[in-house]
């Protein structure tokens, strides 16, 4: 019926290849870029283009030049003149305000993949004049992290990068950026930074499932409560520890507590039950590789969450259950390294 | 008040600042504009303020469309059309005001910004004077201001850091400004536009009612300006020449329709040659080289002194000597002009070769005209004289008898004459026998009319007030004066009489100017110091007004040409001129550049932290000395490094560690130095401690830069 595609269609197009071109330059332009933890801003590395505020300046200023021609309104000539200049004033403003500038890469904290992890950068100015409205973005994208910087100051940023992959990687490239003081200019320098980022397996969408039975059969079972438990045989190890309240009175040891001031409940021992878990990547049943990497993930972090002791083993290499902050860490990483 | 403003948010706060700043910009346009545009846009500005202050949601889309709908019809309603100056003005004002109502994006706060900035310059289209021109930039600094704190993105932004900053960038605008202004061709009009009309604009006019000029010689306002090149010329003697006023019905008088309309098919058009000219004196008087600034008055006369050459000027376009002596313009000047001539006293405008008898005649007819049963009273008396035993033998007799009729016949002058329901010039002779220039002239040239001598009235400017400060001749508009000029037939020139004098010699030429009694209050305040004190204050408002006339409203293309022909550019031209543009765009950038560089590194400008300074002098001498130190030395630390080197004597390392412990603590433990010592003092102990002798200074210079 119409041969011709669509307009939306043919935007699509447009705009697809408009961004392949976009990215294929950036590409091309981070490469050429030094990776530096530590940046300082000068004349080599800060560009200036007009933005389109500045074209319509521009052209309020050939109006007001017109009209002053026209009328022969030297006093028009004069007021139009100093807009001028302080336009070109304001070119040489913008630029300053970047041109100076020191940053440095304080920390980078891991982030689960699809995550954004946060950045702390530290921003110096060591000149005696202040820098307005400097912003700190990743490369291409709108929103922005703005800041005032006075003079002979420094300031510790956060800024949330965005992690698309597992792995360690470089962060995505940086950039610092003003329009101050008309909005005429456009002044920025693009900044790869060269630490890299350790980033987690994705989180899952929904939560993890329970623990898989192979790991730990009692984990399937429904926690029981103590009114229900069957009462400890004889042939159990037995604790005893002081009467509590709601303590059901076969549990009571009678013989032992005649001979002390209180009652003794027995009680089972504290489940020794984390001592051999070590999850692997056969226990989540799942086939693709992120997949897996993602539930054991959430699993070494609810393990975490509940204080239990969790190892790992991921091909030939065994992590032994462990509780704690480290082994989170540890887990991981490698977690996140692994391939 | 205070409390709200703290409250508000930052969009809130900078938007009641744009509303202010609005508010400045609109006021000059709605003064001029109708009172109702004035009264909505100010509505406007308010209702934006309370939503502001309210933090309430703006209106919605159809109320703002309608609210432009009524402007629309009420300007259309009232201008009768939509296009033209003040009809676009006026929607100017109000779309601005409306669009206060609109701010939402960056985006219309850019055109909020671009339309104050025509609005402006937009304002000089109506007057270019010094106070217009405070407002427009006061008007231009604080659209600045807005533009910058629009562009400060943080929430704690200062509105007062953008006002410093947008006044910075105007400073550093400067230079360009100056170099753009100076050498920026000047072209003539793109487009004709229509020239508005002289209406609202005080000053001379093409008629005359007897009694006009009434209110004139109360008005200070300046009429021109004059510097003569060398001599000064006598006050008595300058009359600046306006509308001749030759047709009357007795009450109104008017200029004669241009004649011969074959030979002048349009008024506007230069006849091939005048029909006039002026005579050089008999009597060798020097011509003066002048230098004239004229205000607009809505007249095509260029008012130039009687008997001056022809004017000189770029931007006067067609001038010619029209049949009334007077320098005409194709068209009256809608903005101050300024032209070049040179003049000569006493000289007679005579008719030129070009003037055939027959025109000669026909001018003579009509400077006799009279209308009928006008002036009854006027005509019996010149008859009873023309019938006396010696009646005056020729035009020069019948002048001088009718002046010493002034001077003894008790006439008086005076601002106050009265309503005269009747006969003007009858009252004037018989009734009231006072009056002011413009009755005496027209009674004085009814009655030689009535006597058969061809007369007629002159109108424009007598005398002029020399502004000690700088030497520049003001003319007010309460120097407009009226004097008769008659027909002599034996020398066939015209003479200039000037009846006023026979009545108030002290009129012409002294500064004995009737004028307003005093504002009772006023006087009662000020006593009588004020007269003094204002007199002064007009004179420098005068000379600061003269200079921005010459300086900034009168630079046009003749004055580049001169400045080029000073720089040595032997035939100016517009290749000449831009390429003097091109090079003061370039020394201003050069300027800058030389300026920015001064100011980051020299010494004097860039005042880097003294403290830090002796302390680096100290690392360096230390590090010229061998010591290898530690990577973030402290004064402390250099102390101990000294001390464990063990190359240096005791007592030297003691006085260095005294010295050092005592850097410290002025910088990190200031309460503990005492007695307070002052920086300088440490600097001179480190001199002594170093031994620094000047080739010692010099290696410390190195020793920084490299």
């Amino acid at each position: 019926m119409n041969p011709t595609p669509p307009l939306a269609q043919r935007w699509a197009l447009h705009s697809r290849l408009r961004a392949a071109l976009q990215q294929r330059w950036r590409a091309w332009w981070a490469a050429r870029l030094a990776p530096t933890d530590h940046l300082s801003l000068n004349q080599r590395n800060v560009y200036i283009v007009p933005s389109s505020a500045a074209l319509w300046l521009g052209l309020t200023l050939l109006v007001l030049l017109l009209a002053s021609i026209n009328d022969r309104l030297n006093l028009g000539y004069l007021f139009t003149f100093l807009l001028a200049g302080s336009l070109v004033a304001a070119m040489h403003a913008a630029h300053a305000n970047l041109r100076g500038l020191c940053v440095q890469v304080l920390q980078i904290e891991p982030v689960f993949a699809g995550q954004r992890g946060a950045l702390h950068v530290d921003v110096h100015n060591p000149s005696r004049r202040a820098r307005w409205s400097v912003g700190l973005r990743v490369q291409g994208e709108a929103s922005t992290l703005w800041f005032d910087l006075p003079a002979q100051s420094s300031q510790r940023l956060q800024l949330y990068v965005p992690a698309p992959t597992r792995g360690l990687h470089p962060l995505a490239l940086l950039e610092l950026h003003t329009r101050h003081p008309l909005g005429a200019f456009h002044v920025w320098c693009p900044w790869r930074v060269a630490s890299p980022r350790l980033v987690y397996p994705a989180l899952p969408a929904q939560a993890a499932p329970p623990y898989p039975d192979a790991a730990d059969p009692r984990a399937l079972r429904p926690p029981a409560s103590i009114a229900h438990r069957p009462a400890p045989s004889a042939g159990e190890d037995w604790t005893w520890r002081d009467y509590r309240a709601g303590d059901p009175l076969r549990q009571i040891d009678w013989k032992k507590s005649a001979r002390h001031p209180q009652w003794i409940s027995r009680c089972t021992p504290p489940a020794p039950r984390n001592a051999a878990r070590v999850l692997c990547l056969a226990d989540t049943g799942l086939s693709e590789r992120e997949a897996q990497l993602s539930r054991l993930c959430a699993w070494v972090l609810r393990a975490h969450a509940q204080s239990e002791a969790v190892g790992l083993q991921l091909g030939t290499q065994v992590w032994p259950a462990l509780a704690g902050d480290a082994q989170r860490d540890r887990l991981l990483r490698a977690l996140a390294l692994f391939d | 008040m205070n409390d709200i403003w703290a409250r508000l948010p930052r969009s809130e706060r900078d938007t009641l600042a744009m509303l202010g700043v609005l508010l400045w910009v609109l006021a000059p346009h709605a003064l001029h504009g109708p009172l109702w545009a004035a009264a909505a846009s100010l509505g406007l500005l308010a209702w934006r303020a309370a939503l502001a202050v309210g933090q309430k949601p703006l209106p919605a889309r159809w109320v703002r469309l309608g609210v432009l709908a009524c402007f629309v019809g009420l300007s259309a309603w009232q201008f009768r059309s939509l296009f033209g100056r003040e009809v676009g003005s006026t929607l100017l004002v109000l779309l601005l005001a409306l669009k206060t109502l609109e701010l939402r994006a960056r985006r219309d706060a850019l055109v909020v910004f671009m339309l104050g900035f025509f609005l402006l310059l937009s304002a000089f289209m109506r007057s270019q004077s010094l106070g217009l021109a405070a407002w427009a930039l006061v008007g231009l600094l604080a659209l600045l201001s807005l533009l910058v704190q629009a562009h400060r993105f943080t929430q704690q932004a200062r509105l007062i850091d953008s006002v410093r900053t947008a006044l910075r960038l105007a400073a550093w605008g400067t230079p360009l400004m100056a170099a753009l202004f100076v050498f920026f061709p000047r072209v003539g009009p793109l487009w004709s536009l229509p020239a508005p009309g002289p209406g609202g604009r005080s000053g001379l006019s093409a008629d005359m009612t007897v009694g006009d000029v009434a209110h004139l010689a109360l008005s200070d306002a300046t009429a021109l300006r004059v510097r003569f090149a060398g001599a000064e010329p006598a006050p008595a003697a300058l009359y600046f020449r306006g509308p001749v006023l030759e047709i009357t019905d007795g009450r109104h008088w008017r200029a004669a329709p241009p004649t011969g309309a074959s030979q002048r098919p349009r008024p506007d058009r230069p006849p091939a040659q005048p029909a006039v000219q002026w005579l050089a004196p008999a009597q060798a008087y020097a011509a003066l080289d002048y230098e004239l600034t004229l205000e607009p008055s809505g007249l095509a006369e260029l008012l130039a002194p009687e008997g001056s050459s022809a004017p000189q000027g770029s931007e006067l376009g067609p001038l010619w000597l029209a049949d009334s002596g007077a320098w005409r313009l194709a068209q009256a000047p809608s903005a101050l002009i300024r032209y070049r001539a040179s003049w000569q006293a006493r000289a007679h405008l005579a008719p030129s070769a070009q003037a055939t008898p027959e025109k000669i005649r026909r001018a003579q007819r009509l400077n006799l005209a009279l209308p009928a049963n006008a002036h009854p009273r006027t005509r019996a008396w010149v008859a009873a004289i023309a019938h006396a035993a010696t009646p005056p033998a020729d035009a020069r007799a019948w002048v001088q008898r009718l002046l010493s009729e002034l001077r003894q016949g008790g006439y008086r002058y005076t601002l106050d004459p009265g309503l005269w329901p009747g006969d003007p010039a009858d009252t004037f002779w018989f009734d009231a026998r006072a009056g002011f220039c413009e009755h005496i002239a027209s009674a004085f040239v009814v009655a030689l009319r009535a006597a058969g001598v061809a007369a007629r009235v002159v109108t424009g400017y007598q005398g002029g007030e020399r502004n000690p400060l700088d030497g520049a001749w003001v003319v007010r508009q309460a120097d407009a004066h009226a004097w008769a000029e008659v027909w002599l037939d034996d020398a066939q020139v015209w003479l200039r009489v000037d009846p006023t004098g026979a009545v108030a010699p002290a009129r012409l030429g002294e500064r004995l100017r009737l004028r307003p009694p005093p504002n009772p209050v006023v006087h009662a305040l000020l006593g009588d110091y004020a007269p003094a004190w204002g007199a002064r204050a007009r004179l420098w408002a005068d000379a600061i007004q003269g200079r921005w006339n010459d300086w900034v409203l009168g630079w046009d293309q003749r004055q580049q040409f001169d400045l080029l022909r000073h720089l040595g550019v032997n035939q100016p031209d517009w290749r000449n001129l831009s390429l003097a543009l091109a090079a003061a765009l370039g020394l201003a950038l050069g300027l800058w550049g030389a300026l920015a560089y001064a100011l980051s590194t020299l010494r004097p400008f860039n005042r880097r932290d003294h403290w830090l300074r002796l302390w680096a002098r100290t690392l360096a001498h230390w590090q010229h000395q061998g010591l290898t130190l530690g990577p973030a030395p402290t004064p402390r630390s250099l102390a101990r490094a000294i001390q464990a080197h063990g190359r240096w004597p005791p007592a030297q390392c003691a006085a260095w560690a005294d010295w050092l412990l005592r850097l410290e603590a002025w910088r990190y433990a200031p309460a503990q130095v005492k007695p307070v010592q002052s920086l300088n003092t440490l600097a001179v102990e480190l001199r002594a401690l170093c031994h620094t002798a000047p080739h010692a200074l010099l290696r410390h210079w190195f020793v920084k830069r490299s």
